[in-house]
Parts: structure tokens; sequence; C-alpha cells
């Protein structure tokens, strides 16, 4: 019993502290994992940025960048629209 | 004075790559670069250092009082892996360049078995708190030296003319084999 209760202590102690950490000093992460769900993920680098997660730094920096992206569909498009438009308010 | 004996025992005749043969992977796998292979050295002295600091307490504050001394190995790679999630979130904030250039091999600091090793060693050989500072700073120094010393070799390798079948890892593996023969005559 009495080790489930030290190692369920720990886990929590660590898990706390890195979740803190996290959010504290890379707060762009969360929008990174955003944008990228909205992406179609083919990693082809049909828009000049390499892969997927590079065009997530090109749209952090330029919100019409995910114009580039050929293989997205039109729904997925006005989407990725309306979520970056959220955004800037 | 025994301090200064114990970190040089860590740090040269005991080495913990060429005595122990602990931490193999990352060694051969990061030593093709010589600045990835400082990078990863100096990574691996900041876990190492850290991991042991807070395994012993661990060890010594929670796990003996509470008669759970066998939980230690689960305990300690918890530690460690949270660690190197720490100094993961704390490089990719203010050393970018070095995150990018590393990206995948820091997580993988985890999985080297010579942090967890030198954290074991320390509770095996009943070291005090000071005593544990100073071998697994010297231990860890250790491998710095090793993986820096032999990324060196290894380019010098890359140009010697070496049978086809001995190119790139045999011929490594056999190199670290002489290295490590002439530590162990040093030990003795």
């Amino acid at each position: 019993m009495i080790e489930i209760i030290i190692l369920v202590a720990l886990a929590f102690l660590f898990g706390s502290i890195l979740i803190f950490l996290n959010a504290c000093l890379n707060p762009l992460d969360k929008e990174r994992d955003e944008v990228l769900k909205r992406l179609p993920g083919y990693n082809c680098g049909a828009c000049g940025f390499g892969s997927c997660a590079g065009m997530v730094e090109a749209i952090l920096k330029d919100k019409e960048a995910y114009l580039k992206c050929r293989p997205m569909r039109k729904e997925a498009k006005e989407e990725m629209k309306e979520y970056l438009e959220n955004k800037k308010k | 004075m025994k301090l200064v004996s114990l970190f040089l025992t860590a740090f040269l005749t005991e080495n913990i790559v060429l005595t122990k043969f602990l931490g193999l992977c990352p060694l051969m796998g990061n030593s093709k670069r010589e600045e990835n292979a400082y990078k990863m050295g100096i990574l691996v002295v900041l876990t190492t250092v850290l991991s042991s600091i807070i395994s012993y307490l661990f060890y010594y504050q929670i796990l003996v009082p509470s008669n759970t001394a066998h939980l230690r190995t689960l305990v300690f790679i918890f530690t460690i892996a949270s660690i190197v999630g720490i100094l993961e979130i704390l490089i990719k904030k203010y050393f970018p360049s070095l995150y990018k250039s590393m990206g995948l091999y820091i997580p993988l600091i985890t999985t080297n078995c010579a942090v967890l090793g030198i954290s074991i060693l320390t509770i095996d050989n009943a070291f005090s708190f000071l005593e544990t500072v100073i071998y697994s700073l010297g231990s860890s120094l250790g491998f710095l030296l090793v993986i820096y010393v032999f990324s060196t070799l290894r380019i010098k390798m890359d140009r010697a003319p070496i049978l086809k079948g001995f190119q790139g890892i045999p011929i490594a593996f056999i190199t670290l084999g002489i290295i490590a023969l002439l530590f162990t005559r040093y030990g003795l």
C-alpha cells in the first residue's frame, strides 16, 4: 500500500512541475499544437517550408501563410481562417 | 584529500565507460561529429549530477524510512526521466539553437544507462552526500572526456583505409576495446 502512495505522490509532484514549467516557459506550444491539428499532416513540403512543423512556424509569423498549403481542402482552409481570426481577438 | 582521490578514481581509473561499459549507446550513436559529442557530454553531466543528488535524497529521506528500498530502480528512472523533461523545457526556452541541433537526442538521455548506473552505484557504495556529488561529477566528466576523445578518433577513422567489413561501428568497437584494455591495466 505504501509503495502505491509513494509512487503516486512522486508522479503527481514531477508531473505538476513539468506542466507548470512548460506552461510558464513555452506558452506557444499549445498554439503550435492547435495549428498543427488543423493542417493535413502529409509533410509533403509543397508549401516550401519543408514540413507541417515548418508551416506552423510560418503561420505563427504570418497569418496568411496557410494559403500556400496545397493538399488542404477548402473546408479545412475556412476552419483555419476562422481559428486564426478568433485568435487575433 | 579523500574526495580528490574519489574524483580522480571516478574520472579516470574507474571510468564509467571504459571499465564498467555503461553508456555505450550514446557513445556509439552520438560520436560521429565533434560538436554533437561534446554537447551530448555536457547534457549528460548536468543530468547525472542533478539526478544522482535527487535520487540520493529520495532514497535516504523517503524510501529507507518507509521501508520500501526495493522500489529504488523505479523511483530513480522516474527521477531521471523528469529531470530530462525539465532540462528539455529549459533548453527549448533558453538555447533554441542547441534544441534544434540536438532535438531528438535530448529525450534519449533518459535511456542512457550511465545515468541510472551512477545513481545506483552511489547507493551501493554507501556514499555520503558530498561523496555522491563528487562521484557523479567525476564519472560523468569521465563520460564527457571519453565521448569527446572518441569523436575525434572517429573522424580520423573515417578517413583511414579500413577493410570494408570493418568500416563504421565495428572498428569503433574494436578501438574502444583497445582503449578499455589500457584502462583496465591502469586500475590494477
